[in-house]
């Protein structure tokens, strides 16, 4: 011990500035905190701390970005992921400079970092850091050793090997990123924490399903490739209103929150039924008006739009990657019996149809093979039907 | 007689002084993520350990030039500082650590600190601060971090040494100033 204790020190060992150690004498510190202020705080602190634990129950929410353990009550407040306790230490290893770590249960929060929560989940992270994830590269499970996860999280949040690509070839930095889902969120609202406003939202649907018509052939090029991957099962309209009803009942702390959930609900079951709406309906980035399916599924398609339209390197796996934790996560009440083997092997796979076909036939499970083809076509065919069906359709989805 | 009685007390006590221990108890506080485990497994183990964020305490026993250490290093969220003062009895220094390239927090560091020094029990508590971290680029310097800190206002002995419990320079430094003031 001691020989290591004398291998010297790079830093200034004696410190000779009086500024560097006590004076004798000292000054009386005035401490009066004002119990009012501080009052308010606990009150603010009690606030977050309400939206957080909505936050964390939204799907996807529900593992570690990281390694997939589950139910993680740590967060990266920089990225705006939920992470488990072990991922939480190599993020605080990596310096606060680039991964914030807090507790959703024991810190202190700033509104800027609960924003982030709101505006991020680790659903939209995934999209992001891990939306040019190499099929063949395998996300660490809980299992794995510190080194593996360590090794990949600093792939992923320090060099940003599996961010999109825009135009140009570069990499799309966070930031943009974060601008792109503000704009799908909240483009009309300052950045107050959203209190609001359920009223407003209807009474923009309708204008909403309008412009989603009119944009309606440009997104149909991008999302033509993905929606026929993007894996559709059945679920009845009525099953869709009672989740949406199940988790308002659940979120009533906060009506921010409520809000988005009942959004991630509708996409989820949009992807869900393949009689409802279609993938066409999605309305370009620039016409979602809210934080609402259409915002978030716009969103994601943009996404897309920039990986594939350019970077020779992307997949355009966007979307498997997205949906099938978005709806593996969603398997509690609102899934119809047929639908819950799909689930299966959907959740195994974070890769384009046919290889998802090939595992789930390879596994026991090939009735829901079959019925996921039945399925399949029924979607591909569903594109061809009418537009204003489908229009009335996503109108029925909002509840009018 | 008188002499030779002297000349043995005189070297009784140099003998004493020479190989007697010292015993304190430390405890390692500061905000969460400041570096606390890191920086007490650096010193016991010489190893850096992956830690994870410390519900609760570690405790270890360090044996450093004469002065055994008994640490308590007690995790620093914010909901679990409370739980701090209970650990302060019979403490002999406090080692408040802060991460100095975490300049936001500094306010919060600072006024963490205030709190803690101002209890009763810490009256005649040395006070160590560590600044971390000094390893990272955009570190903050010592001299700032005095006055962000605001450790002219602390009624209490202190000393403040720039460090970095990831390569393990000036936590010694540290220690040898501590141990000089037990």
């Amino acid at each position: 011990m001691l020989k290591r204790i004398q291998s010297g020190s790079n830093y200034d060992s004696s410190p000779t500035s009086p500024t560097y150690h006590s004076s004798g004498g000292s000054n009386s510190s005035s401490s009066s905190s004002a119990s009012s202020s501080s009052n308010n705080r606990d009150k603010q602190q009690e606030q977050f701390r309400k939206i957080l634990s909505v936050l964390i129950k939204k799907p996807g929410n529900g593992e570690c970005a990281d390694c997939t353990e589950a139910r993680p009550v740590w967060c990266s407040a920089t990225f705006g992921t939920f992470i488990c306790l072990r991922c939480a230490g190599i993020h605080r290893s990596l310096g606060s400079h680039i991964s914030f770590v807090r507790s959703a249960e024991m810190d202190k929060w700033d509104e800027k970092h609960v924003k982030i929560m709101q505006l991020m989940g680790n659903e939209r992270a995934k999209q992001y850091f891990e939306c040019n994830l190499p099929e063949d590269k395998k996300k660490p499970a809980r299992i794995d050793s510190t080194q593996v996860v360590e090794q990949y999280i600093k792939e992923k949040y320090v060099n940003l090997k599996y961010v999109p690509k825009k135009e140009d070839g570069k990499k799309m930095t966070f930031k943009e990123f974060l601008e792109l889902a503000k704009q799908h969120d909240e483009p009309n609202e300052d950045d107050t924490l959203p209190q609001q406003k359920k009223k407003k939202e209807k009474s923009e649907k309708s204008e909403k399903s309008e412009k989603t018509t009119v944009k309606k052939k440009k997104v149909k090029k991008v999302v033509a490739d993905e929606s026929s991957s993007s894996p559709t099962t059945t679920t009845s309209k009525k099953k869709t209103e009672t989740t949406v009803e199940d988790l308002i009942g659940i979120t009533t702390l906060s009506p921010s929150s409520t809000q988005n959930l009942t959004s991630i609900d509708d996409f989820m079951s949009d992807i869900i039924s393949p009689i409802t709406p279609s993938m066409n309906e999605i309305p370009t980035p620039v016409s979602a008006t809210d934080n609402t399916l259409l915002g978030f599924l716009s969103d994601k398609f943009s996404l897309i739009d920039l990986g594939s339209s350019n970077a020779g390197t992307t997949k355009g796996s966007a979307s498997p990657t997205v949906s099938p934790n978005v709806v593996s996560n969603n398997t509690s009440s609102t899934i119809t019996e047929t639908t819950a083997p799909k689930k299966k092997t959907v959740k195994k796979s974070v890769k384009p149809i046919k290889t998802k076909k090939q595992e789930s036939s390879d596994n026991e499970d090939e009735d829901s093979a079959d019925e996921y083809d039945a399925i399949f076509q029924k979607t591909t065919t569903q594109k061809a039907a009418s537009q204003d069906e489908k229009k009335n359709a996503i109108l029925d989805l909002w509840g009018h | 007689m008188d002499f030779f009685k002297k000349i043995g007390q005189f070297f009784s006590g140099w003998l004493k002084g020479l190989f007697e221990n010292k015993e304190a108890k430390i405890l390692f506080l500061g905000l969460d993520a400041a570096g606390k485990t890191s920086a007490l497994y650096k010193i016991q183990l010489d190893e850096n350990v992956s830690t994870i964020p410390t519900i609760g305490f570690n405790a270890e026993v360090i044996q450093y030039k004469k002065v055994t250490f008994r640490v308590f290093d007690i995790g620093g969220q914010d909901k679990i500082r409370k739980l701090w003062r209970h650990y302060y009895q019979s403490t002999n220094a406090i080692i408040f650590i802060v991460d100095s390239n975490d300049t936001e927090r500094f306010k919060e560091a600072a006024e963490t600190l205030r709190e803690v020094m101002q209890d009763d029990l810490l009256k005649d508590a040395k006070l160590l601060v560590w600044a971390n971290k000094q390893d990272l680029p955009r570190a903050a310097n010592v001299k700032d971090m005095v006055n962000t800190l605001k450790l002219h206002e602390i009624k209490q002995e202190w000393y403040i040494q720039p460090c970095s419990a990831l390569s393990g320079n000036g936590l010694f430094e540290g220690l040898d100033w501590l141990s000089s003031k037990l």
